[in-house]
């Protein structure tokens, strides 16, 4: 963990149109003490809520009505504030295509539905650089 | 709770599942007193939260079951599996393992150590999925009770089918009554115009889940053919209103798993009432919120 991280608590920003995804994915979240954790409808609410906050992570799914999570990785990509912040994508197994796109933009991992909590957690402490408790 | 494999990873890369939470405990320069500190500090921890948690739901729970009888009244009592029986079970096994871990922290046990400690890491690990499974319960019972419209019920249903389940083909019918048939409503997996009505004769799954009229748990028939995993019932009361015919699996997941099976019971259950709920309420006339009327609904 580095000196910035031990001093403040991190924020994660998790984009997700389904209401229950969003919600289990706030719960896995929840485990990760360090984190607050801030939640998006989708694209357009995201961009919304990240003018006002500095985010450490971003969770997105890929389909989402509005902006969607392609759209939105290369707004962040092209956003000073946000070129280096770690964006986490959501995917559906036979969605390759937009993963690999995700990547390309400048995701710097995806996870797949349905969701395991415990790899999610992992995911984020590891990209993070938070130590497992 | 269920494993199935999935991508997860940087870019690309698929680190081994590990859900060691105590690796860093495993550090064999750390001293064995340092050891017992983070393990009971863990464990405190996240028993806590745990409780929290779990008595969390109880209440939601309790909430969700009293909004139903008042609802029905003539509603039978179901002595099976019930989300407020395994939060009950859960929080009594919690309470159980605190104290058991009080009781060797006052007689002053060493730290546990090689196979202890496996156990106890495995028993973490398991207590994290239970959490994990509740947790989706109580997120798919709030979801389906904020359900206004029955668009809002179909898209709950496939939303857990598809991201709680990975249940990735399935047809939602709903029933006719005038007409004696199940006509498609919903389909994720394939087309709908593919789709024909399902004539509720005698001989047919949906007319011996109308006669059951009750919800599916885990042990009832599943009505399953040849080209389907298996018919789902989606009561209210005795009242059948829908019935999911689940068709086919995420290509990751490989079949039901335990926890599944609490799911599927919560949606026969739970997505019957909301869709006629959601179908009262298409027929209900909009009524001003009046104190009068209520206190004498209320018998004041």
């Amino acid at each position: 963990m580095t000196q910035d991280t031990q001093t403040r608590r991190l924020n994660a920003l998790v984009v997700e149109d389904s209401p229950p995804m969003r919600k289990m994915i706030v719960f896995a979240l929840s485990r990760i003490r360090e984190l607050s954790v801030v939640e998006a409808d989708d694209g357009v609410d995201a961009l919304r809520r990240l003018s006002g906050t500095k985010f450490d992570i971003i969770i997105t799914d890929i389909n989402m009505p509005i902006l969607d999570g392609l759209k939105l990785v290369k707004r962040l990509r092209a956003d000073e504030t946000y070129q280096d912040v770690p964006i986490i994508i959501i995917t559906t197994e036979g969605a390759a295509e937009d993963r690999q796109r995700a990547l390309a933009l400048g995701a710097n991992a995806y996870i797949t539905k349905p969701i395991q909590a415990p790899a999610v957690i992992k995911l984020v402490r590891e990209i993070l650089g938070l130590e497992e408790r | 709770m269920r494993n199935p494999p999935q991508d997860l990873s940087p870019a690309g890369a698929r680190p081994g599942r590990s859900r060691d939470i105590f690796a860093p405990m495993r550090a064999q320069d750390a001293g064995q007193g340092d050891l017992h500190d983070k393990t009971r500090a863990a464990l405190h921890e996240f028993f806590g939260r745990g409780e929290a948690f779990v008595r969390q739901l109880i209440a939601e729970n309790e909430r969700l079951r009293s909004e139903l009888n008042e609802t029905q009244p003539d509603r039978p009592a179901r002595p099976e599996l019930t989300p407020a029986s395994v939060v009950e079970g859960l929080l009594g096994r919690i309470v159980e393992l605190e104290k058991a871990r009080g009781a060797a922290a006052d007689s002053g046990a060493p730290a546990p150590a090689g196979g202890d400690l496996a156990r106890l890491r495995e028993r973490v690990v398991q207590l994290e999925d239970e959490n994990y499974h509740l947790a989706s319960m109580y997120v798919a019972g709030l979801q389906f009770h904020a359900s206004r419209t029955i668009g809002d019920v179909l898209q709950t249903t496939t939303e857990i089918l598809l991201n709680f389940i990975g249940v990735g083909a399935f047809t939602l019918y709903l029933v006719d009554e005038e007409r004696r048939v199940l006509f498609p409503i919903a389909r994720e997996g394939g087309e709908m115009n593919e789709l024909v009505e399902i004539e509720m004769d005698e001989a047919s799954p949906a007319a011996q889940m109308a006669q059951r009229g009750r919800p599916w748990s885990r042990g009832d028939p599943a009505y399953a053919s040849d080209d389907v995993i298996m018919y789902l019932p989606l009561v209210s009361g005795r009242r059948l209103v829908a019935v999911l015919r689940l068709e086919a699996f995420l290509a990751q997941k490989p079949g039901f798993e335990d926890n599944d099976y609490s799911l599927l019971s919560m949606i026969s259950e739970h997505a019957g009432i909301a869709i006629e709920s959601a179908w009262i309420r298409a027929h209900a006339k909009a009524v001003a919120l009046q104190r009068q009327a209520v206190e004498h609904l209320l018998g004041a």
